[in-house]
């Protein structure tokens, strides 16, 4: 399985400096070429994630990128799949690998979904990313087709308005540790009332934003990490499924059932449990969906799934917080590091890596840090799950490693 | 920092959806039933959760039930069970007051001539059914 030698994260924010989405690819890529000691020639794939031309009004970017990058002659291809983009590419590039077509793949993901189109252009576009020609044409939003799953889940599991705002809360809490974060902020319960509603039980302050940024990764495989690389995490497991496109067409709609597959999937690979996982990088588009994926990923310990008593239990015990048993999202996730759509799945594995190196750039990088992390994303309401699974370079004892 | 305007004009052919989406331009519910296992998707699927994908089009009465409601300034939205349907549906809510149930189906005022529902007169609530009004000449399969 391939080793993380490089990883790297920009700013996540809103770009109001001139700069292009072209530049932020080169500045992620350099700098995690950079700490892989791999050298540029020998770079032979580049996989690319961007959601959508209509962001960047650029048809085939992994073409033009590989010529701002130097990569000239090596293989290109961008790789979409909604928000699941960025994890989906890092799984091409680790087939890649595995197949022997590739030993040393560059992983970029990237969107200038903050400074690009207007807010209200990306709504409707977004609306579009379902099935277009029932849910689609309905006028809907994402944040609305968002709002009835998490409807379904809160109601049969007791989650409450207040635990959706505790996520919110603690991952705008954990990105202000975070230099490179769009929303470090602190919140409290009261500011909830006044946040708009968009789409019950969805207020502004339960979304994520819309962020310009990018993240690389630089992949190598068994007999081709740099000597000095050989402490680099490792990916040992990647693990994708997917559900129907229309929420309505689920038998359970508030369950991300996809994602639930896509983690026994990865499990199985790396011969693991959920509880073998230290860190989570988890897909937070919203509040509610923290939750959701974190029932469908098995990782709160005690819940049962459907009765999720035990899941607002262990939010409220801070569980999932830096000094809890199972900290999600320390970088702040989408809702606080911020959502640049290509690049998410891109950056939450390289989050991922950086932390299991002991080498993030928060200022919650944990002192001993755990010897597995899981990195969790997804296209649509739970439609396409992406996920992958890192070790520490010491994780043999781990299946496949 | 140059600026470009994208104006694009889409024909969005309907394909196989040609009766679902013409149906729905003239304020009627075509659903798919299949042939199989007799379940009946609206919005109707191409394959069933059986795996056949042999079936007729059926047509709805229209009404529908409202199981989860969302609204704000996105709009308002549900999921509904369309009577006669064995899946759920989403649509747009055309003015439904909050503590509506019932809904009926009706031409969209947008330009997407989407999945669209409106407060259901209660003076047609006498004639609950089946839902289902078969043989409307929509018989086929893929």
């Amino acid at each position: 399985m391939p080793t993380v030698t490089g990883a790297y994260l920009t700013d996540y924010n809103r770009r109001k400096d001139g700069s292009s989405f072209r530049d932020w690819a080169v500045e992620s890529f350099n700098a995690a070429l950079m700490m892989s000691d791999v050298e540029c020639a020998d770079i032979d794939l580049l996989v690319v994630a961007s959601e959508s031309d209509f962001f960047t009004l650029q048809l085939n970017p992994a073409s033009v990128l590989a010529a701002d990058l130097g990569l000239h002659g090596a293989p290109t291809m961008r790789v979409e799949g909604g928000g699941a983009s960025g994890q989906l590419a890092v799984h091409v590039a680790v087939q890649a690998i595995l197949s022997g077509t590739a030993r040393q793949a560059a992983v970029i993901g990237v969107d200038p979904s903050a400074s690009g189109l207007p807010p209200a252009s990306v709504k409707q576009l977004y609306g579009f990313s379902f099935d277009a020609f029932s849910d689609g044409i309905t006028g809907v939003s994402a944040t609305a087709l968002y709002a009835l799953s998490a409807q379904i889940f809160m109601a049969e599991n007791g989650i409450t308005d207040d635990d959706l705002a505790a996520v919110t809360i603690a991952n705008r809490a954990n990105a202000l540790a975070n230099p490179k974060a769009h929303l470090g902020r602190e919140h409290d319960l009261t500011e909830f009332e006044d946040s708009p509603m968009i789409a019950s039980p969805y207020r502004r302050l339960h979304c994520s934003p819309l962020s310009d940024g990018a993240a690389a990764l630089i992949l190598s495989a068994d007999n081709y990490v740099p000597a000095s690389r050989k402490a680099a995490a490792r990916i040992v497991a990647i693990g994708g499924a997917s559900d129907h496109p229309r929420l309505s067409a689920r038998a359970c709609p508030g369950n991300f059932s996809a994602k639930q597959n896509a983690m026994q999937k990865a499990c199985n690979m790396a011969g693991i449990t959920p509880a073998d996982i230290g860190l989570a990088e988890v897909y937070d588009s919203y509040a509610g969906a923290q939750l959701q994926a974190i029932d469908a990923l098995g990782l709160s310990p005690g819940n049962v799934r459907g009765k999720g008593a035990g899941l607002s239990a262990s939010l409220r015990d801070g569980v999932f917080g830096a000094d809890g048993q199972m900290p999600i999202n320390l970088s702040g996730g989408l809702m606080g590091q911020g959502a640049p759509a290509g690049a998410i799945g891109v950056g939450q594995t390289a989050n991922c890596a950086l932390f299991l190196e002991g080498r993030h750039h928060s200022g919650l990088q944990p002192a001993n840090p755990p010897r597995m992390a899981l990195a969790d994303t997804h296209g649509g309401v739970g439609t396409t799950a992406a996920i992958t699974l890192l070790a520490q370079s010491g994780g043999g004892a781990f299946g496949v490693c | 920092m140059a600026e470009y305007s994208l104006n694009l004009d889409y024909p969005m052919a309907a394909g196989w959806l040609a009766d679902f989406v013409t149906g729905l331009a003239k304020g009627r519910a075509i659903a798919r039933q299949c042939s199989a296992c007799s379940k009946t998707s609206f919005p109707p699927e191409r394959v069933c959760s059986c795996g056949s994908d042999a079936g007729s089009w059926q047509q709805l009465d229209g009404r529908a039930q409202i199981e989860w409601r969302t609204s704000g300034s996105d709009g308002s939205f549900a999921l509904v069970q369309f009577v006669g349907a064995d899946t759920r549906t989403l649509v747009a809510l055309d003015n439904v007051p909050g503590d509506a149930k019932m809904v009926r189906l009706k031409i969209s005022s947008d330009a997407l001539g989407g999945l669209c529902v409106g407060a259901e007169n209660p003076d047609s609530q006498d004639a609950i059914g089946s839902g289902v009004s078969s043989g409307t000449g929509f018989e086929g399969s893929r």
